[in-house]
């Protein structure tokens, strides 16, 4: 492929649609007046409407996705795997079945009642398990871990200790946790995490103008 | 391998032990609420106040971030908020940025039971389902709602649901509460709805989450709350529910959890100086 096409057209793409999407987001006021204005709403506007399109055809490239990657381990038989990847795509298939005959949008809601059943008590059942399983790990971690040995571990403990009794329905009787509580996260948590925003931001920066003048290309995927 | 000692065994007690202790603790107020004293905290005031002062006739923007995975920590919240609204003569348009939302919504839109209120579909609520594209969709939706979203979830035209037929984007809209265990979900829609077009903003998010959100509050974002406060919220809008009940349990699981730090932290001092005297 010349490389125009594999290189040029993508940049000039990715240029002309960020240049219209800053100007529609810093120039053109919420309630457009001038003719100007209310074009590069329209074009902002039908852009961001295809993103989310993209967004969702997505989905489509990540069930074949799934499908070569499970499908591999399933016919090389990869010793500790293959079973769950021949689990993982029955109920894939499963649930894309049920869930395009129970879409309402498109009219053939016949196994609504299915695809909720399966989505609240497989799906959720098994991921609101796996997440509130999460509480007993930091329970164990924050024992072994808020224990005074050095100064740092100290102020961690301190403040650990603090943050953790704000957090008790019970105490908050105490006013002086809550306020001693706020005072940590009124300073020095949000200056802290003001500092980290902002350079998050410049960096974000940086990064949409090298993107835009065609210096970062780790977007175009992998290299032929 | 040596017999730790007592005093070893309580520094670090074994993981068993404690995964035990914990699952006791959490479903003993589950089971029977102790009744431990839960005041509402000035946050939950702040966010409930937000609400309690909309003007009759008020558009809210209420966006479901979060799926059926972290539902158990904010279904009492969402429901209480959603009593809330019902309450008062406002308009509340609900959207997902997740693609479970509907669960979700269906869930919670059941437990606060709006027809209670005497509140119609179409006319003072509407679900538009789950919007894919993240960040892009809520600038979709403050930008125009009828290009973005053609149909309700249930597939009716938005053109043909009455309480959206004059409603184009977010100028249109006092309020926009999002619940959300995603960071990105809680900052994009002050990126897209509240800087550009300076709609009052309200989150709910995770507890652990709450201190990256703190850097907006109190200017882009008008009230911040964790999910963990929903006993709070139920208390404060007279709907005492699973909420409540769950503060009981996060009391006693997290002085339990103080007091082992405590006494840790004395058995590894004692066995410091047991080594020191050796």
């Amino acid at each position: 492929m010349s490389i125009v096409y594999r290189r040029y057209l993508p940049i000039l793409i990715t240029f002309i649609c960020g240049i219209i999407m800053i100007i529609q987001y810093f120039l053109v006021p919420p309630n457009p007046t001038e003719p100007y204005q209310t074009s590069l709403n329209k074009i902002g506007t039908d852009l961001t409407n295809w993103t989310n399109l993209i967004g969702a055809f997505t989905a489509g490239f990540g069930l074949v996705n799934i499908l070569l990657l499970h499908g591999k381990h399933i016919t090389r038989r990869t010793p500790g795997q293959w079973y769950f990847s021949v689990w993982l795509l029955i109920m894939m298939f499963l649930m894309v079945i049920i869930g395009i005959g129970g879409e309402p949008a498109i009219g053939i809601n016949v196994t609504g009642f299915w695809y909720d059943w399966m989505q609240v008590y497989v799906f959720g059942a098994c991921s609101g398990a796996m997440y509130a399983s999460i509480a007993f790990y930091i329970t164990s971690a924050t024992i072994r871990s808020f224990r005074a040995r050095t100064l740092q571990a100290t102020a961690l403990l301190v403040i650990g200790f603090l943050t953790l009794m704000s957090r008790t329905p019970a105490l908050q009787v105490y006013p002086w946790i809550v306020d001693t509580a706020d005072w940590i996260n009124s300073f020095l948590v949000k200056s802290s995490f003001r500092g980290i925003t902002i350079g998050a931001a410049l960096g974000a920066i940086l990064l949409g103008i090298r993107t835009l003048m065609g210096m970062e290309t780790g977007y175009f995927g992998r290299r032929d | 391998m040596a017999k730790k000692s007592l005093i070893e065994w309580i520094e670090s007690p074994p993981r068993e032990v404690l995964y035990t202790l914990l699952l006791i603790i959490l479903s003993i107020p589950l089971i029977k609420p102790l009744g431990l004293p839960i005041p509402v905290s000035a946050r939950t005031i702040e966010f409930h106040h937000y609400i309690e002062t909309l003007p009759d006739g008020a558009y809210v923007m209420v966006s479901l971030g979060y799926g059926v995975s972290s539902q158990p920590a904010f279904e009492p919240f969402v429901v209480a908020t959603f009593h809330d609204l019902f309450k008062r003569n406002v308009k509340v348009v609900v959207e997902t940025t997740g693609s479970d939302g509907p669960i979700v919504y269906k869930s919670a839109i059941a437990k606060a039971n709006p027809d209670s209120y005497g509140k119609k579909y179409g006319e003072d609520y509407v679900f538009l389902g789950y919007v894919p594209g993240g960040e892009t969709a809520m600038k979709a939706l403050a930008e125009d709602i009828h290009a973005a979203v053609p149909a309700d979830y249930y597939g009716t035209p938005i053109e043909q649901i009455p309480m959206l037929k004059n409603i184009h984007g977010a100028t249109d809209f006092t309020l926009v509460i999002c619940f959300t265990s995603a960071g990105d979900t809680a900052v994009g829609w002050i990126r897209q709805w509240v800087t550009s077009y300076n709609v009052p903003y309200l989150s709910c998010v995770l507890t652990m989450m709450m201190p990256t959100i703190e850097p907006y509050y109190p200017v882009q974002v008008k009230a911040l709350v964790g999910a963990d406060r929903g006993g709070e919220m139920e208390f404060l809008v007279g709907h005492p529910g699973p909420g409540l009940k769950k503060a009981d349990s996060f009391s006693l699981s997290h002085m339990v959890l103080m007091a082992i730090i405590i006494v840790a932290n004395i058995a590894y001092f004692s066995l410091k100086a047991q080594k020191k005297e050796v």
